[in-house]
C-alpha cells in the first residue's frame, strides 16, 4: 500500500516539460482527423444565427475585424462562418477594420476563401472597406456617410464606382448606417463595446458580437439587456454556429482538440488533488 | 426596355394601383379586372427618375413592398401577363408615396439649458460622491484615525523584495500595457517608486520593462527619485529602465527573456493587462520568482490569482499608494469609495426585494416609486 | 514649483475635460485629448526607440552571451524599418497588396505573434495543474466550478465529467472502507460509514437515463456558471473598480495622490 501510496504522491509533482508534450499532442492530434461532434448549441449563438438567418437576400451585412493573428483561432472560424451563411443568403457584405491593421489582412483572406467558394464577385456582392483607425470617430463619421470614412477602398478605389455601391446606397446615393441590416462585430479587445454604446445605443443598428472565450463574458450583460442580437464566444461559439449551418469547419474539428485538452489538464488536477490527498492521508 | 409597349391588345389592363403606406412599407394593392391574366409584376421608379426597378411578382392582387428608402417618393405600376409570357400590358403609375426621412444623429436635450440630459445624472452621482470623498479627507485632516483592512499583496512587498537580497538577485518590475493616461499606471508608478525606495536600501537591481515610451519616461523619474528618498542616489542604473516594444506579444516576449535570463527572486505585475499576462506569471513562477500582480482588468485576474502569490484586486490596485505612504489624509478617501458602495449595494438590495414583492402583487406602489425615484435621476 | 505646477495643470486640463464631458455642445474633449495625446505619444516614441537602441549598442558593445541576441535586435530592428521605407516610397503605402513588406508582415510577424499567443495553453495548464488543488473551501470551490465549466463547454464534455466523478468517488469510498479494517469500534463504523457514502453517490448513475440526465446537465450547469455568479462576481468588481477609480481621480485632479510625480 505504501508503495501505491508513493506512486500516487508523485502525481502532485509532474515535469511541466511532459505537461507541455501532452498538451501539445492532445492539441495536435485531433486536428489530422475531418470529425465534429454534436453538441448542444449556446442560446446566444442560437440568436446569432437566427438574426441572420431573418435577413433577405440583397440585405446589408457590415462585418467589422478587429482582431489579431493572437485571436484568430477562435475569431477566424466565426468570420467564415458567418460569411458562409451570409452567402448562402445572397446578403451583400462589406468589411472594415479599425483597430489594427492586421485584423483587415485576416478578413480579406477569409472573405476571399469564402467569396471564392460561393462564386461571389468583388464589388457586386461584397466590397472591402479598409482600414481607418479612430474606433469612435470612425463609428461616428460612418453615421452620415461611409464615403466621410471610406472613400475609397481597399485597393484604393472610389466605393461609389462599384455596381453594388448603387444597389445598396439610398436614392440620394448616401450610404449609412440606415442601409446597414446588421452590423457583426469580431472583437480581440473592448472595441465591441463602442459598437454597442455609440451605434447601437444612438443610430439603433442591431448588432452581433464575435469574441474570443476570455472576453465572451464581459458581452453578456449586454446579450442579457437585448442590447446584442446574439452573440459568438470563443471557439465553441464558432463550432455552435458551424454545427446550425451544417458544416465541419476548422472550429468544429477545433472542438475535438479543445476536449482532448480540457480532459487533459481536467485528469492532471485530478492526479495533482489525489497527490495532495495521498500526502495528508500519509502524514 | 419599353415599358409602354403593348404587345397585344387581348388583356384588359389594371388601371392604377392603389398605394398604402403602413409601418414603414407600402402595400400595393390592385382589382382583377381580366380573369385570362396569369400572373401580375409590380415595378418601382423614384419620382422624377426613368429608373424602373422590378420589385416582385404574384398572382395575387396585393404585393407588399419593404425595401423604400426614406426620404423619397416612389410610383408602382402593374404589369398584367396573359397565358402566354410575352403578352403583357402595363397599369398607369401610381400616385407617389414616400417614407418620412427619419431624425439623423442626435438632438440633444440640456437640463438647466447648458448640462446635456443624458449625462445629468453622471454629475449628480460625481456630486455625491464629491461630497464623500471631501467630508472624509477632511475628517482625516483633523486628525480623525480612518481604518484601512490589510492588503496582503502590498504588505508582501518588503518580504518580496528581502527574498531577493538574501538570494542576490535583482527585482522585476513589470508594467501593464496602457499608458499614463490611465489611473492603472499611475498607480503603477507610485508603487514602483515604492520599490525603488526599497530596493535601493537593500543595493539590489531593479529591472523596469515598458511597454510605453511614456511610462518609460515617468518610470525613470520614479526609480530615481525613490533612490533619492532612500539616500542612494548612486545605486540608479538607467540602463535598468528601457522600452521593448508596443507589441503586445512581443512585449511578452521581451518580459519573459528578461526574467528567465536575469532569473530575479521578485517580480511584480502592475497595471493593465491583456492576454499576455499569463505567459508572463507563469514564466515568473517557472524561475523561481515570488511574484506580486495587481490589476483592474477582469478578465485577467483569474489568471493572475492562479498563477502570483500575492494579487491586488481591481480597486486594491488604486488603494495601493495612499496604503504604501501611509498618508492618512490620502487613506481618508478610500473610506468615500467603501461607503459609495454600502450605499449602493444598500439601494441595490431595496430594488431587489420591493421588485420581488411587486411580482406578488405587494407594495407595487411603493415599488413603482422608487423606480421613478432612480429615473429621474437617470438611474 | 516641481510639484506645484504639474498639479496645477492637471487640475486644469482634468477640469476642462470634465467641463466638456458634461457640455458637449461647447465641443468634444475626447477628439481634442486624444491628438494631443497621440502628438506627444509620438515624439515620446522617438525617446523610446532610442533608449531600446542605445541599450542594446551598450550590450554589444560588453560582449558576453547574450550580445549575440541584441545584434539579432539591431539587424531585425533596422531591416525593418529599412524595408518598411522602401516599400513605403514603391508603393505608397507599406501594406499595400503588391508589396514584399506585406509579404513580411503575413509570413514572419503574424506567425510570430500567433506562436507566443499559442504559448498561453501550454501556461495554462500547467498554472491549472498548480493552482487548482483543494486546500481550503475556496479554492475546492473554484476547482468544482473550473471543471464543470471546462467539461460544460466541450463536446461529450458531461460524459466525461460523469466518468470523472465516478472514479473519483469511487476511489475515495474504497479508501475509506479499506481504512475501516484497520480500527475498531467507533472510529471504524464513521469510516465504513463514510466509504458507503461516497460509494452510494455513483449508484444512481449506472442506471443509464440518470447518467444521461446528469451528463446534459453539465452543459447546462457551466452556462449558468458563467452567465450568474461569474457575472454577478464581475459587476461586483467592476462596481468597486468605478468607485475605485473616482477616488483616485479625484485625488490625482486635486494634488492629493503625488506618488507619481517627483
Amino acid at each position: 500500500m505504501n508503495r501505491i501510496w508513493t506512486i500516487i504522491e508523485k502525481f502532485g509533482s509532474i515535469d511541466r516539460r511532459i505537461i507541455y508534450a501532452l498538451v501539445f499532442l492532445a492539441t495536435a492530434i485531433p486536428l489530422f482527423f475531418n470529425v465534429r461532434i454534436p453538441m448542444p448549441v449556446s442560446p446566444e449563438v442560437k440568436s446569432a444565427y437566427e438574426a441572420m438567418d431573418k435577413l433577405k437576400p440583397g440585405d446589408v451585412i457590415l462585418i467589422s475585424t478587429d482582431y489579431g493573428p493572437s485571436s484568430a483561432p477562435e475569431t477566424q472560424p466565426m468570420l467564415e462562418a458567418l460569411l458562409t451563411h451570409a452567402f448562402r443568403k445572397d446578403l451583400k457584405v462589406l468589411l472594415m477594420t479599425h483597430w489594427r491593421f492586421e485584423g483587415l489582412i485576416m478578413g480579406v483572406e477569409g472573405l476571399d476563401k469564402i467569396a471564392r467558394k460561393f462564386n461571389k464577385k468583388y464589388g457586386e456582392d461584397y466590397i472591402v472597406l479598409g482600414y481607418r483607425p479612430g474606433v469612435t470617430a470612425v463609428m461616428i463619421g460612418m453615421a452620415q456617410d461611409f464615403r466621410n470614412i471610406f472613400a475609397t477602398d481597399n485597393e484604393g478605389k472610389s466605393i461609389e464606382s462599384y455596381p453594388m455601391y448603387k444597389e445598396i446606397a439610398g436614392p440620394d446615393g448616401i450610404l449609412n448606417y440606415k442601409d446597414v441590416a446588421l452590423i457583426i462585430g469580431l472583437e480581440a479587445g473592448a472595441i465591441g463595446n463602442a459598437w454597442i454604446m455609440i451605434v447601437n445605443a444612438r443610430y439603433g443598428v442591431p448588432i452581433i458580437i464575435g469574441t474570443t472565450a476570455v472576453s465572451a463574458p464581459d458581452y453578456f450583460p449586454f446579450y442579457q439587456s437585448k442590447q446584442l442580437l446574439g452573440m459568438l464566444g470563443g471557439l465553441k461559439g464558432a463550432a455552435d454556429y458551424e454545427q446550425l449551418l451544417n458544416i465541419t469547419g476548422f472550429a468544429s474539428r477545433g472542438m475535438v482538440s479543445q476536449l482532448a485538452v480540457h480532459a487533459l489538464i481536467i485528469i492532471l488536477i485530478f492526479l495533482g488533488n489525489l497527490s495532495d490527498i495521498a500526502r495528508r492521508f500519509r502524514s | 426596355m419599353n415599358l409602354f409597349l403593348i404587345a397585344q391588345v387581348f388583356i384588359i389592363p389594371v388601371n392604377q394601383p392603389s398605394v398604402q403606406l403602413e409601418d414603414g412599407r407600402v402595400i400595393i394593392h390592385w382589382s382583377k379586372v381580366d380573369t385570362s391574366v396569369t400572373k401580375y409584376e409590380v415595378y418601382r421608379k423614384a419620382e422624377g427618375s426613368e429608373d424602373v426597378v422590378k420589385i416582385g411578382e404574384t398572382t395575387d392582387t396585393i404585393l407588399i413592398d419593404t425595401t423604400l428608402k426614406p426620404g423619397m417618393a416612389y410610383l408602382y405600376m402593374v404589369r398584367s401577363f396573359g397565358p402566354d409570357d410575352s403578352t403583357f400590358v402595363d397599369s398607369n403609375w401610381s400616385q407617389p408615396v414616400a417614407l418620412k426621412q427619419e431624425k439623423q444623429g442626435e438632438e440633444r436635450e440640456y437640463v438647466l439649458g447648458i448640462i446635456a440630459k443624458e449625462r445629468f445624472p453622471v454629475l449628480i452621482f460625481l456630486l455625491f460622491f464629491g461630497f464623500l470623498f471631501f467630508y472624509y479627507y477632511n475628517q482625516a485632516r483633523m486628525g480623525k484615525e480612518i481604518f484601512i483592512r490589510r492588503l496582503a499583496g502590498l504588505d508582501a512587498i518588503d518580504e518580496a523584495v528581502g527574498r531577493s537580497t538574501e538570494m542576490g538577485k535583482p527585482v522585476v518590475f513589470v508594467h501593464g500595457l496602457t499608458s499614463l493616461d490611465d489611473p492603472n499606471t499611475i498607480s503603477a508608478v507610485a508603487i514602483l517608486k515604492y520599490i525603488a525606495k526599497k530596493v535601493a536600501m537593500y543595493e539590489i537591481d531593479l529591472i523596469v520593462p515598458n511597454y510605453d515610451p511614456l511610462v518609460l519616461l515617468a518610470s525613470k523619474e520614479a526609480v530615481k527619485e525613490g533612490m533619492l528618498e532612500a539616500g542612494r542616489p548612486d545605486v540608479y542604473k538607467e540602463e535598468n529602465i528601457m522600452f521593448l516594444t508596443t507589441q503586445q506579444f512581443g512585449y511578452a516576449a521581451g518580459v519573459n527573456g528578461i526574467l528567465v535570463r536575469e532569473k530575479p527572486g521578485a517580480t511584480f505585475f502592475m497595471g493593465y493587462f491583456y492576454a499576455e499576462s499569463l505567459v508572463m506569471a507563469e514564466t515568473a513562477y517557472t524561475v523561481g520568482s515570488i511574484s506580486i500582480a495587481g490589476t483592474t482588468a477582469i478578465t485577467q485576474l483569474p489568471f493572475f490569482i492562479a498563477a502570483c502569490d500575492y494579487t491586488l484586486i481591481g480597486e486594491e490596485m488604486y488603494a495601493a499608494s495612499a496604503y504604501l505612504s501611509r498618508n492618512p489624509v490620502e487613506i481618508g478617501t478610500i473610506k468615500s469609495e467603501d461607503v459609495a458602495k454600502i450605499l449602493i449595494i444598500a439601494a441595490i438590495i431595496i430594488g431587489s426585494i420591493l421588485a420581488t414583492l411587486a411580482q406578488f402583487g405587494i407594495a407595487e406602489d411603493l415599488f413603482n416609486l422608487y423606480k421613478t425615484l432612480w429615473t429621474v435621476t437617470g438611474g | 514649483m516641481q510639484t506645484t505646477l504639474p498639479v496645477l495643470l492637471t487640475f486644469i486640463m482634468g477640469m476642462f475635460m470634465i467641463i466638456m464631458f458634461f457640455m458637449p455642445q461647447l465641443g468634444t474633449a475626447e477628439s481634442l485629448a486624444t491628438r494631443w495625446t497621440t502628438i506627444i505619444w509620438g515624439f515620446a516614441m522617438a525617446l523610446g526607440i532610442d533608449s531600446l537602441l542605445l541599450n542594446h549598442f551598450r550590450k554589444i558593445r560588453k560582449g558576453g552571451t547574450q550580445a549575440i541576441h541584441s545584434m539579432a535586435l539591431i539587424v531585425a530592428f533596422f531591416v525593418t524599418l529599412i524595408w518598411g521605407l522602401y516599400a513605403w516610397w514603391r508603393y505608397g503605402n507599406p501594406f499595400d497588396a503588391q508589396s514584399s513588406f506585406l509579404w513580411m508582415f503575413r509570413y514572419v510577424y503574424l506567425p510570430l505573434d500567433a506562436t507566443m499567443f499559442a504559448l498561453l495553453a501550454f501556461f495554462i495548464a500547467s498554472a491549472a495543474y498548480r493552482a487548482f488543488r483543494a486546500r481550503s473551501m475556496e479554492s475546492t470551490l473554484l476547482l468544482i466550478a473550473a471543471t464543470i465549466v471546462m467539461m460544460g463547454r466541450v463536446p461529450l464534455g458531461g460524459v466525461i465529467f460523469v466518468a470523472f466523478f465516478i472514479a473519483f468517488m469511487l476511489i475515495v469510498g474504497v479508501y475509506f472502507l479499506y481504512e475501516s479494517t484497520k480500527y475498531i469500534g467507533t472510529d471504524r463504523w464513521i469510516r465504513l460509514i463514510v466509504g458507503l457514502f461516497f460509494l452510494s453517490t455513483i449508484v444512481p448513475l449506472f442506471v443509464p437515463s440518470f447518467a444521461k440526465a446528469f451528463a446534459n446537465f453539465i452543459p447546462g450547469l457551466a452556462d449558468w456558471i458563467m452567465q450568474v455568479p461569474n457575472i454577478a462576481g464581475q459587476r461586483g468588481i467592476g462596481l468597486g473598480l468605478i468607485l475605485g477609480s473616482i477616488a483616485f481621480s479625484l485625488r490625482v485632479l486635486f494634488g492629493i495622490e503625488r506618488g507619481y510625480l517627483r
